[in-house]
């Protein structure tokens, strides 16, 4: 077995030059990301649904899961991770795709460019965004890069397999504290300091690794920069989309700039480990390439879905069952001209689950595991068991949502939003996929912390925020969508996009 | 342009109206929702009483007077503390005014006292304050701010002083609607800097009865927008500019404040962490000991990672999120750690296993003699590899 020896002998975990780390941790998300943005251009460059800001925010995703994509086959295939290996692996991908595949024509956009020329004052008000979101980029990466490790799941949960696979050079088994007492044989083989830990999805730390590989460091602040590129990511992705929607370019900077400067994602990022943030960022992926796949049918925009519908499952236990609402969404909207067939279909789920609870029924899902129902308690293998009784959180969601000052006023304007919408009579702007799924989210939270014991997890505020950090970039794309048609402009865009 | 002036113009006149009107209305109600504005009466007709640092006297530390300010350049063991005998009815002075200078953020800052009645006590109040700042706080939020006070000072802790900290005094305030609103102002400002619920839950939310932030805005735009309506400056159903405007205002408002104590944070870091390596990073962070004992048994006294370490801790919570367990854990990456025991775990220990001891497990001893580890009834074999305060390396050898 080859391991590394630097971090073997010493401590703390041994840095390179710091020009090498800096040099490494670039190179290590420009390559995915060139790779990512590529497929995106190959995949929508045909539709006349696409824009720069969708190419790279799509892409700096799809590259670096497509990264950790690598490191899971080269584990497999006995390959050592050796950066240049790994790295010659993405750089012949890249030529090899760019060489070999017949690039669609270029097909203009279908929906026009916000019409209006910009005035003066709106380009100045585009700039002073820019400067704000670029001052607030720098804050939150200073202390990326200043701070050690801090945020305690990072270093509990994620980091370590990370620090572990790369000392070891291959994926070393981890297993239950319980089981790692009974081991009898010589391979390492590793637990965590959390008893559930050992099992959680790992491209998070994959993530982590790939940037190991690539800076040669197990704690330089570098390691984290896929964090503070994610948050532009969705940035990106969010504006491009609003874009294909005919939203002026100030009002898309706007929703930009909102999301950048949300205290809470600006938390995940400064202190970054975590895995919350790659979830809200998949999620607002597949939230909006279904919401272009729902009005457009594009079977791009369904690829790109399905393929963050992955992504997500592998990120995080609650990313898999977002992963499941997604392909639920998926299900409702090319059944959507069929409303009395989707309609059979909910009640008939309702009406199964019913009886499955009756009759004490469980089944085999693939990666899911089994699933059971027994009464009042539903057994998932892969996640566990839960007791279904009522516990009254509401005020600690209230509060966590309304009253502190993690999330600016973004709740406000969400629910002030859909009721302009349903005030106004102008519902059709929530039979869409980014509303759909922040319905499907949000029930799923409140479920969760209302009538599982991860009700505790509310009681002292440990996982609130983190769950609705899921929806939320999702719902800042439907604040301003929504605002955008309410407003009474370009209205005539929306109308190109209406289901058919 | 015409409809962008008209538009702003709206949104500001709205905004500065609602602002007035607030302000006017906190004024008017006070009283009702601040019932000390009625009690209070400064006993000597004073509304405020300043003290000044020269009064003070220095118990500890290493200090100098010098224009009417006491400048702290030392600590003694850690602390630096001044204090005054004073006579003063705690219910007319409910707040405090501060200024200091020169605070770094690992400096601990408290405001004690000590009551006529109660002089075996001493009470105290952290000043949440760094850098060149000057901060209110409203006393009376404590339960012990109450009868006679009979003593006064300033207390600070820390591992060094980076420089010198200016002391100028203390400003006692009666309860006005203005000192309220002062001490209200310095709450909303405050950042105490990451702690490990912040992941979670923004840390620094307003408590202890100050109105939240976010409840206060979002009552200044509801208005605004109430006064759009009923001004007809714009019509209900139509979303317009001057909606947006002051939606917006509204969103950054909160968001000048939330910048400010992200910057503060980001300087606050900078100056325990900015230029270090991260060898030096870690040995200066709070988990400092830690840190540097998981060093000296990586560089000094265990193998290459791989061999089994069970980690044993006297916590009664052995899976729960007990900070050193894991943050050992953590700091000997990548060794093989296993932290869930109280107990070393006899019937499945393989010889060339490590025994680590966090701290001390009560109950379990090492006999040197013996080359045992016991509790109870039962013992292994283990031989000592190294002891420290922070924790012990056993190794199982059974054959030795």
């Amino acid at each position: 077995m080859k391991v590394r020896s630097e971090v073997s002998t010493s401590m703390p975990p041994m840095n390179s030059d710091v020009t090498q780390i800096v040099a490494g941790g670039v190179i290590g998300v420009l390559t995915p990301w060139v790779l990512g943005s590529l497929i995106v251009h190959l995949l929508l460059k045909g539709t006349g649904r696409s824009n720069i800001f969708i190419v790279l925010g799509y892409g700096f995703l799809l590259g670096i899961f497509i990264a950790t994509l690598l490191l899971r086959v080269f584990n497999s295939l006995g390959i050592s991770f050796e950066v240049y290996l790994l790295q010659g692996a993405l750089v012949f991908g890249t030529m090899l795709l760019a060489a070999l595949v017949r690039s669609p024509r270029v097909v203009r956009n279908t929906i026009p460019e916000h019409p209006k020329r910009q005035s003066e004052i709106e380009l100045l008000c585009i700039a002073l965004l820019i400067a704000l979101a670029t001052h607030r980029l720098y804050l939150v990466s200073h202390e990326v890069f200043v701070r050690p490790l801090f945020a305690w799941d990072s270093w509990m949960n994620w980091h370590p397999k990370a620090a572990i696979w790369f000392h070891f050079g291959n994926l070393v088994d981890f297993v239950s504290p319980t089981n790692w007492l009974k081991l009898s044989h010589e391979e390492p083989t590793y637990t965590l300091g959390n008893s559930a830990a050992w099992n959680y999805p790992i491209t998070v730390p994959l993530i982590t690794l790939w940037m190991m590989i690539n800076t040669a460091s197990t704690s330089h602040g570098m390691l984290y920069l896929p964090w503070i590129l994610l948050s532009l990511a969705i940035a990106s992705i969010i504006y491009g989309h609003l874009r294909l929607l005919g939203v002026s370019p100030l009002f898309g900077s706007l929703a930009a700039y909102l999301l950048l400067s949300t205290p809470y994602i600006n938390i995940h990022v400064a202190l970054p480990g975590y895995a919350d943030i790659w979830v809200a960022g998949v999620y607002t992926a597949i939230g909006l390439s279904i919401f272009e796949w729902q009005h457009t049918r594009r079977n791009s925009f369904l690829i790109i879905s399905i393929l963050m519908i992955v992504f997500c499952g592998t990120l995080k236990n609650p990313g898999i069952v977002l992963s499941c609402l997604s392909i639920l969404a998926l299900i409702l909207f090319q059944l959507i001209n069929r409303t009395r067939t989707a309609i059979a279909i909910l009640v008939f789920g309702v009406t199964v689950l019913i009886l499955a609870s009756w009759f004490d029924t469980s089944l085999t899902i693939p990666v899911i595991g089994t699933f059971g129902i027994e009464g009042n308690i539903i057994t998932i293998s892969s996640l566990g068991e839960f007791a279904l009784n009522y516990h009254p959180v509401t005020p600690y969601i209230l509060e966590a949502l309304f009253v502190s000052m993690q999330w600016n006023l973004l709740w406000y304007f969400l629910v002030l939003t859909v009721f302009l919408a349903t005030v106004r009579r102008q519902k059709f702007i929530m039979l869409s996929a980014d509303f759909l799924l922040i319905v499907l989210c949000l029930t799923f939270i409140i479920f969760a912390f209302s009538f599982t014991e991860h009700s505790r997890n509310a009681y002292n505020f440990m996982s609130i925020n983190r769950s609705f950090l899921y929806l939320a970039p999702l719902s800042i794309f439907f604040i301003f969508r929504a605002v955008n048609l309410l407003k009474g402009q370009h209205a005539k865009a929306e109308t190109v996009l209406a289901p058919p | 342009m015409s409809e962008w002036v008209r538009g702003t113009s709206a949104g500001l006149a709205a905004l500065l109206l609602a602002l007035v009107t607030l302000l006017v209305g906190y004024l008017c109600l006070a009283p009702v929702f601040y019932p000390q504005l009625h009690k209070a009466g400064p006993g000597n007709g004073q509304d405020q009483l300043t003290v000044n640092s020269g009064t003070f006297i220095g118990r500890t530390g290493s200090y100098s007077s010098l224009n009417g300010s006491t400048h702290i350049s030392g600590l003694t063991d850690g602390r630096a503390l001044f204090t005054r005998h004073i006579s003063l009815e705690a219910k007319a002075y409910p707040l405090l005014r501060i200024e200091l200078k020169g605070v770094m953020p690992k400096d601990k800052v408290y405001f004690i006292w000590r009551k006529t009645d109660e002089t075996r006590k001493i009470y105290s109040a952290r000043l949440q304050i760094a850098g060149d700042n000057k901060a209110t706080i409203m006393l009376d939020k404590s339960s012990h701010w109450t009868g006679n006070i009979s003593e006064i000072g300033l207390d600070i802790y820390s591992t060094q002083l980076d420089g010198t900290i200016i002391f100028s005094g203390f400003t006692f305030l009666t309860a006005t609607p203005l000192t309220i609103m002062e001490a209200t102002l310095t709450k909303w400002q405050e950042f105490p800097g990451w702690t490990h619920e912040s992941i979670n839950h923004l840390a620094g939310d307003p408590d202890n009865g100050f109105p939240s932030i976010i409840l206060s805005v979002v009552l200044w735009t509801a208005l605004a927008l109430t006064l759009l309506a009923v001004c007809r400056l714009l019509i209900i159903v139509e979303l317009s500019l001057p909606i947006l405007l002051i939606s917006f205002a509204a969103w950054f408002a909160i968001d000048i404040g939330w910048q400010n104590q992200l910057a503060k944070q980001i300087s606050d870091s900078a100056t325990v962490f900015a230029g270090l390596t991260s060898d030096e990073k870690f040995s200066a962070d709070q988990d400092s000991a830690l840190y540097k004992f998981a060093k000296t048994l990586k560089t000094q006294h265990l193998p290459s990672p791989g061999a089994r370490i069970i980690m044993l801790h006297d916590s009664d919570k052995s899976e729960g999120h007990v900070y050193p367990r894991l943050r050992l854990q953590y700091h000997l990456l990548p060794h093989n750690v296993h932290n869930f025991r109280r107990w070393p775990p006899s019937y499945h220990l393989r010889p060339g296993d490590y025994i680590l001891i966090l701290n001390k497990v009560a109950g379990l001893n090492y006999s040197t003699e013996k080359q045992s580890l016991s509790w109870g009834e039962r013992k292994i074999k283990a031989r000592v590899i190294f002891e420290s305060e922070v924790g012990s390396l056993y190794l199982h050898a059974p054959n030795e």
